[in-house]
């Protein structure tokens, strides 16, 4: 593993957590969660750089709602899954430290059993919750007073589609075709630098 | 039919196999010291510009970049890879909160390798704002034209004479429909294919980026590079800058290797843009006794508006940005209501899909009609009125620096003024379907209803969408240590032998894409250092126009 998750999960947890009002109170739950799980010190899965198990188990469930209508439904979709996810480790890990260690921080706290109940109202965790359960999480989160739900709403539909939109599989469906690039061969004489 | 691009030499290869002095921190296996006359921190806009000319006055250049150095043949117009490679923290960096998305070059030519081409020369009624309210005293519009003129002809600054794409075109068509005044935009590229992928790096070289231009030309005359060479904090030996410590970088971009790159030299210029050059002042504890480092930070704060045509648009395809409106950027007067330019956005996929704040069945539906979709945005001239005032850098825990940006009341106004705008606009233009980026606020067919939800829209963070591309100001110049950085030749005001040259010295915002304020302000900046460093004693300003 070549990146610095100690040093990323020990940055402060202000990026996230101390948008609002609700901070502190966000804070001290997530400060037990660590605790309680360990997830801090969690190592990414075999075969991302960034993503631990418990950040795709949420992924996993939240990524054909997110990308409902565009997402395969066939035998397909496992496979486009497991390539949305890729994506997204790839974006996340090119994005530093800081960036992902708040992102950390929004998965510790979805991971968490008493936020999900209370926050996501979300009572079967993440691989059990229907797809209504789920994009009834997202649509509180998107329209909440709370800056800091609506920031959370805003990341993940971000990071989701984005990755998907990275993917060229989803250019057909747009109407988009991205160009041929040929590199041309490097010239080491005769051609005035 | 398929866009190909394929027999394109690369400048950089070539020059690097010809045996220009180019290296790569990231692969140093031990530690190294090094000397020049001049170390310039960063490779955009300021820093290439500076590297030319001083080097063409016969000093020792080493230039250090934090990114790596890419160039044609790796630019597969790809938005995963030049986010990854040739944008600040992969395409992530955003404000302290998370609210403000920044999109910001980090690779050799810095953001002049990503930008859009725009080309504007600083606008009079903002110079005229430095000298009357900043006390500015030498950069009235009629001393920078030759620093424009010799900058425009540098990097091939014209009028762009192929007809608009359809995505600026609607930009156009509703100003003219509403009376309302737009323009051209100049465009610095030479020999441009009009295939829309400036923003993921210039596959075809046509744009005159630093990357195509100064850089090559420092090298050739001499110069040194070095990419991965991430500036740690200047030396300083009592009030004097005796150059800097950089940690090389490996390909990840943020992980250090262990191995530094220590450059001593006679002058140290910082040209690494709004928010890093406070970061290595900062990082240094570099004298900052009225907290000026990082003070003053705009950004143009950008809002972004959607809509549906019944026919294509395919914004994606041509020159991202060729028409503009500054119909109500000057209305009130510089120092009056906070004014925004308009212009239009690039429409490529994931870049778009980030932005639309929506999920599930309405952004897939909206993503369907890409093809068919116009984006437009504002750009709010911020930091000229105290109600929309700029931001502070900040260094992190970690030692990273990192934008306080909060929206005020002019700030608010101004946005609420730039969504009524687009959205008139757009239906002007016959938009079948108007959407304002803000979480929640609706998609309307009617301009009347959508005006009224507009005039209630709650703006603020997290909800309304509002990103920069454009960052300026936290070492800003002016006469009084109190209240500037730097004085009126970029040198700093508590320190000798440092100098800050790029778009962090401006007291404001520019009211305009920088790019060009930035060549024209650093030409001369550079031009009056190498006056006072050079063997000969004189710049050959020629030699670089």
């Amino acid at each position: 593993m070549q990146v610095d998750h100690q040093q990323a999960a020990g940055l402060s947890r202000r990026s996230f957590l101390k948008t609002s009002a609700m901070g502190g109170m966000l804070l001290a739950t997530g400060s037990s969660a660590a605790v309680l799980t360990g997830c801090a010190k969690v190592e990414p899965k075999t075969g991302y750089d960034y993503l631990r198990a418990q950040d795709i188990a949420v992924l996993s469930a939240l990524i054909p709602v997110v990308l409902a209508g565009v997402f395969p439904t066939d035998d397909t979709a496992e496979q486009a899954k497991a390539d949305v996810l890729r994506s997204i480790d790839q974006f996340i890990y090119a994005t530093g430290p800081s960036s992902m260690a708040a992102i950390q921080e929004l998965f510790d706290l979805l991971s968490m059993p008493p936020a999900r109940w209370t926050l996501c109202r979300l009572w079967k965790d993440w691989p059990d919750a229907s797809p209504a359960e789920l994009e009834a999480f997202l649509q509180r989160w998107k329209g909440s007073s709370v800056g800091l739900l609506r920031a959370g709403y805003g990341g993940l539909a971000k990071i989701i589609t984005a990755a998907w939109y990275l993917l060229p599989q989803s250019y057909q469906a747009i109407g988009y075709s991205a160009p041929e690039h040929s590199p041309s061969p490097v010239i080491s004489q005769g051609v005035p630098a | 039919m398929k866009i190909a691009v394929q027999g394109v030499p690369d400048p950089i290869q070539n020059g690097i196999a010809q045996g220009w002095k180019v290296f790569h921190a990231g692969l140093l296996t031990s530690s190294e010291i090094i000397e020049c006359d001049v170390v310039i921190v960063g490779t955009g806009a300021g820093g290439g510009t500076a590297a030319e000319i001083l080097t063409k006055a016969g000093l020792s250049v080493v230039m250090l970049e934090e990114g790596p150095l890419r160039s044609s043949n790796d630019f597969r117009m790809s938005e995963g890879e030049a986010f990854r490679d040739l944008y600040q923290e992969g395409g992530g960096r955003t404000s302290n909160d998370g609210a403000l998305t920044i999109l910001q070059g980090r690779a050799v030519g810095g953001s002049t390798t990503v930008n859009w081409t725009s080309s504007f020369r600083t606008p009079e009624q903002t110079l005229q704002h430095w000298q009357s309210v900043h006390g500015l005293q030498t950069f009235s519009p009629e001393a920078m034209a030759p620093w424009f003129d010799m900058a425009e002809r540098r990097v091939n600054i014209g009028p762009w004479q192929v007809p608009p794409n359809a995505n600026n075109d609607v930009l156009r068509a509703g100003c003219e429909q509403l009376g309302w005044s737009w323009d051209s935009i100049p465009r610095n590229v030479s020999g441009c294919w009009n295939l829309g992928y400036c923003g993921v790096g210039c596959p075809t070289n046509a744009k005159q980026s630093m990357l195509v231009t100064t850089i090559p030309g420092a090298l050739t005359a001499g110069a040194r590079l070095y990419q991965r060479a991430k500036v740690r904090e200047i030396i300083m030996e009592g009030d004097t800058v005796m150059g800097v410590v950089a940690d090389g970088m490996p390909e990840n971009g943020f992980t250090r290797t262990g191995h530094t790159l220590t450059v001593r030299a006679r002058h140290t210029i910082l040209a690494g843009g709004a928010i890093n050059n406070p970061g290595i002042l900062l990082r240094s504890k570099a004298p900052n006794p009225h907290r000026q480092v990082g003070a003053n930070t705009t950004i143009h704060p950008t809002v972004a508006n959607f809509a549906v045509f019944d026919k294509d648009i395919h914004g994606w395809h041509g020159a991202p940005q060729s028409i503009y409106s500054d119909h109500f950027q000057w209305q009130d007067g510089a120092a009056g209501a906070t004014g925004f330019k308009l212009e239009v956005l690039p429409m490529l996929p994931a870049f778009i899909a980030s932005l639309l704040g929506t999920h599930g069945a309405a952004h897939a539906e909206e993503m369907s009609q890409l093809g068919q979709l116009n984006g437009m945005i504002a750009l709010v001239r911020d930091g000229f009125t105290e109600d929309a005032m700029g931001g502070t850098v900040e260094l992190r825990k970690n030692g990273s620096p990192v934008l306080n940006y909060d929206l005020k009341s002019g700030h608010v106004d101004a946005i609420r003024r730039a969504f009524l705008a687009m959205s008139e606009i757009q239906f002007a233009a016959g938009a079948r379907q108007v959407r304002p980026a803000q979480l929640g606020g609706g998609t309307f067919t009617s301009w009347n209803e959508c005006q009224q939800a507009i005039n209630n829209f709650s703006i603020e963070k997290f909800r309304t969408l509002v990103g920069s591309a454009h960052l300026m100001g936290g070492c800003v110049m002016g006469n009084n240590p109190k209240t500037s950085l730097v004085n009126e030749q970029g040198r700093y005001h508590l320190l000798d032998r440092l100098s800050i040259m790029d778009g962090s010295l401006f007291p404001t915002s520019i009211g305009a894409n920088p790019q060009l304020s930035i060549y024209g302000l650093v030409s001369k900046l550079a031009s009056q250092l190498a006056n006072e460093l050079a063997p000969n004693g004189a710049v050959n300003v020629s030699a670089v126009s």
